[in-house]
């Protein structure tokens, strides 16, 4: 009778993860993929982004940021697998039609960790700024995720759009209300 | 045990197993097996996921009378029937091309009904003739449900294992390419 009983134990235990399984496969099934071309056009905005706000103080490398009429300043993290495929994007666009008017943050455990991902990239043409830890942008004006393309206008944040193509961020920065972008 | 009664508890247990993993599947998660009918009869009047489910607990019963010698007989006419089932549905699938993902034996792959449903199918209707050519003895009965207990449960956790594959080895790759938006600090 023991063995039968362990048996029954095992069995139970074994429909109990097939169960599991089964959940988790329902509950994938609802996510939207990452990867699909659908996903990676998206663009949204940020949550508890403080639109509106006009920073305390500039990094010195992003300064010009504060006279410009319109400014895009995209947020990349030297943790975050997205903000590498950016990274590249960016780089290729600096080789096809040169710096343009995006400026970059990079947030990062450390400067080194920050000036080792700009140069691993080829970004070091374009404005930049090492944010350690992340806190210039993070008290100036909430944002804790990335990448982020942050478009300021004459120096205040106008939109933080949540963003995985680079192309895309710069489609949605086009349409309105951001038309500025687009005509600087 | 003997050669023939080794090999009656080896059917019964891949049948059993394949059947109670099926039917916890479809238990949790009835909707994809659903479309794809629904794709096949093209109705949506008629099935809904209750009936689903229906389906799921008549498999579940059947691959459980699998495992004692009292109910063996009408457990092997219960699978064999929802074997030939399977494989009219995937008969049909495969004749009319289906696209929508079935779900079927538990998985999650992309796959519609088609062949394989007929294989297994046709492999599920067979615990019929083994379980009534091969008669077992009345003093194994004990150890014949010792035995299809454990090795259903090995069977069906073998079953699970390779149908979520690719979902579980996602969990041994590293952090950083799984995680798609960083926190910035």
């Amino acid at each position: 009778m023991m063995e039968i009983a362990f048996g029954l134990v095992l069995l139970i235990l074994s429909a109990a993860v097939v169960l599991l399984f089964a959940m988790f496969g329902e509950l994938a099934s609802r996510v939207p993929d990452r990867n699909s071309a659908a996903a990676k056009s998206r663009v949204q905005p940020v949550d508890g982004a403080l639109i509106g706000r006009t920073p305390e103080r500039w990094p010195t490398s992003l300064s010009h940021l504060a006279d410009a009429d319109v400014g895009l300043l995209l947020v990349l993290s030297t943790s975050c697998a997205s903000c590498r495929q950016v990274a590249k994007q960016l780089s290729a666009e600096l080789v096809r039609n040169g710096a343009g008017r995006i400026d970059i943050l990079v947030s990062s455990a450390s400067r080194d960790f920050g000036e080792d991902f700009v140069q691993q990239h080829g970004l070091g043409r374009i404005p930049y700024f090492v944010d350690e830890g992340g806190d210039w942008v993070k008290n100036e004006f909430g944002v804790m995720i990335s990448p982020t393309g942050l478009v300021f206008k004459k120096g205040r944040l106008d939109a933080a759009l949540l963003f995985q193509d680079l192309a895309a961020l710069q489609a949605a920065a086009i349409s309105a209300p951001l038309a500025e972008v687009a005509r600087r | 045990m003997t050669a023939e009664g080794s090999a009656v508890v080896t059917v019964n247990c891949l049948v059993a197993a394949v059947l109670i993993n099926a039917a916890l599947v479809k238990l949790a998660s009835p909707d994809r097996l659903l479309r794809a009918l629904r794709e096949l009869i093209a109705s949506d009047s008629v099935l809904g996921p209750s009936a689903v489910r229906l389906a799921a607990v008549v498999e579940l019963t059947a691959g459980l009378g699998l495992m004692s010698t009292a109910t063996i007989k009408a457990a092997s006419l219960v699978a064999a029937t929802l074997g030939i089932g399977f494989g009219i549905l995937g008969l049909a699938g495969w004749l009319t091309r289906s696209k929508v993902p079935c779900g079927c034996i538990g998985g999650h792959s992309d796959r519609p009904l088609g062949k394989t449903n007929v294989s297994i199918g046709l492999l599920i209707a067979l615990v019929l003739p083994v379980n009534t050519l091969i008669k077992l003895e009345p003093a194994t009965s004990v150890a014949y449900s010792q035995w299809t207990l454990g090795a259903t449960a090995l069977a069906s956790l073998a079953i699970c294992a390779w149908l979520n594959r690719s979902a579980s080895l996602g969990f041994l790759k590293p952090v950083e390419t799984r995680w798609e938006e960083g926190v910035s600090r």
